[in-house]
């Protein structure tokens, strides 16, 4: 009888976190850089696509935003932000500074309307069972937060204006548009432990 | 878009009996704004004084992205990154080195002429030095000691202009061996200094978000009059202070000599605290910016300080040569 070799079976190695990635990419590993992009670049591209209307210059910003993780995560300190709000904040920075710099802000706020509850495709994006219940859950907190508090908080997240600047825009006087968006950052705050915990 | 003041509101009434835990709890959320108004980018991040409660509205913000439905990336967007990546390399000075790396074994860079890449790299970057300028401009205007800044600005705009000319050139240039060998040191010199502008415009970026971010403080530096020679120095410190971020940017400043220079103070509560060399340049201009401060400063002081360890000093008023005024909030 004779007793074929038999393959040792070979544990597939588990995912890297995105802390390890960005060691990695601190350290000069393009191929960590690649797979924290395969990982987070839907995220960046969606939030930039929401500030910045050309679909050109958004891409350009993601990455953008991916070379600011390049040079910079020797930086990184996972102790003050999780990689998820490391990213969009890296990415919301850079769309903001092309939208100050290229002064479309009147041209975005007029798309405001529009652009709430618009629904973004995504026909390749790799969803888990887990983002789609964040999602959903996020979405649902949102919803419960008054409309007023809800549209300064978007219009300074994803619009970048200055709190004088959504004063000036909507008519609103400044120590009300600030105290609407303390309000909708509490209220955002206490309704999402949980999900804090995983971004912090 | 406008208010309707017909519309129910869900704004509280003006609440004066707000206790500490309160305003703690606002002041936490009123640094978390600065955030989310782009003046502070990420150094806030990294700065030792961001406090677990700032943070956490900070991730409460960044939980709107999340709500977003995904986005596909641009095809190729990956393989775009990863040469860009490639490309830039990193802008420390020691990865960006050459000709040493040629003695140390490193890993030298391909011997390629200029791709598509590279010139839509440098276009961008000077976009943005251009797009930097005219943004920032207006709003230096009135502020002491912009000049320098926006001259930064502009040098760096200059620079990056002339390497995308070198670039052009280098890529036009026939396919001689010879030339073949002066593109690639040309194409590995505009490399690296793409990568030193990235690293100044860095720089640049940072101090001017510190002088033109909202709920600043600016302290005004005056000359001491015991310091003759620094009679016509002029100065102001930058502080952000939810996030203890400051930003010194002195002018006229004579030339230290070869046995002296300029140090930075922190006045406190407790006392006077060192915050660093100041390297002032030919021009007499200097800056130094950091992320953090002492607990209970209340004002800055620059003084002229011996080198020489050993050499006994002058008292701590005496060395002087600028002092902080009371500051005003712009």
């Amino acid at each position: 009888m004779t007793r074929t070799a038999q393959a040792p079976r070979l544990r597939p190695a588990p995912d890297p976190s995105d802390g390890d990635l960005v060691a990695r990419v601190a350290d000069g590993d393009e191929t960590a850089l690649g797979r924290l992009h395969d990982r987070h670049a839907s995220l960046l591209t969606a939030l930039v696509r929401r500030m910045i209307s050309d679909p050109s210059d958004a891409e350009d910003i993601v990455q953008e935003a991916f070379l600011q993780v390049w040079h910079q995560a020797p930086r990184y300190d996972r102790s003050k932000a999780s990689v998820p709000t490391w990213l969009v904040l890296i990415a919301r920075s850079r769309a903001i500074d092309r939208l100050r710099s290229e002064r479309v802000k009147s041209r975005t706020l007029n798309d405001f309307g529009q652009q709430r509850g618009a629904t973004h495709t995504s026909p390749e994006g790799a969803r888990t069972v887990l983002e789609e219940q964040r999602r959903s859950r996020l979405r649902n907190e949102l919803g419960k937060l008054p409309d007023e508090q809800r549209q300064v908080l978007e219009l300074a997240f994803f619009n970048g204006l200055t709190q004088s600047q959504i004063a000036g825009s909507t008519g609103i006087p400044l120590g009300t548009v600030k105290t609407r968006t303390l309000l909708a950052m509490k209220k955002l705050r206490a309704a999402l432990t949980d999900e804090i915990r995983d971004f912090l | 878009m406008t208010h309707d003041p017909t519309t129910p509101s869900n704004d509280p009434p003006a609440a004066d009996d707000h206790d500490l835990a309160t305003l703690d709890a606002e002041a936490a959320a009123s640094a978390a704004l600065d955030l989310l108004d782009g003046a502070l980018d990420l150094e806030a991040l990294h700065a030792d004084a961001m406090d677990p409660e700032t943070a956490a509205h900070v991730a409460a913000c960044c939980a709107l992205a999340h709500e977003l439905e995904p986005v596909a990336p641009a095809p190729h967007a990956r393989e775009r990154l990863l040469a860009a990546a490639i490309a830039s390399r990193r802008t420390e000075p020691t990865s960006v080195a050459p000709f040493r790396a040629a003695n140390t074994g490193a890993k030298q860079p391909s011997n390629r002429r200029f791709g598509a890449l590279e010139l839509a790299l440098a276009a961008g970057l000077a976009a943005l030095c251009f797009g930097l300028g005219v943004f920032v401009a207006p709003q230096l205007a009135p502020q002491p000691n912009a000049p320098s800044v926006v001259a930064s600005v502009d040098e760096a705009t200059s620079a990056n202009e002339a390497t995308s000319a070198d670039e052009t050139a280098a890529a036009d240039r026939s396919d001689s061996a010879e030339e073949a060998v002066s593109a690639n040191e040309a194409d590995v010199g505009a490399t690296e200094r793409i990568a030193e502008l990235e690293a100044d415009l860095d720089v640049t970026r940072r101090r001017l978000k510190m002088v033109t971010t909202i709920a600043r403080q600016a302290y005004p530096m005056q000359a001491q009059p015991a310091r003759a020679t620094a009679a016509s120095a002029d100065g102001i410190v930058y502080v952000c202070g939810a996030h203890q971020r400051w930003y010194l940017a002195l002018s006229a400043m004579p030339p230290a000599d070869a046995h002296h220079e300029y140090r930075v103070w922190f006045l406190t509560d407790d006392g006077t605290v060192e915050g660093g060399t100041i390297e002032v340049d030919q021009s007499g201009t200097a800056g130094l910016d950091a992320t953090s401060m002492p607990r209970g400063t209340r004002g800055f002081a620059v003084t002229l300080e011996p080198i020489e360890p050993g050499v006994s000093r002058a008292a701590f008023d005496d060395r002087i040569v600028l002092r902080s005024r009371p500051p005003v909030r712009l």
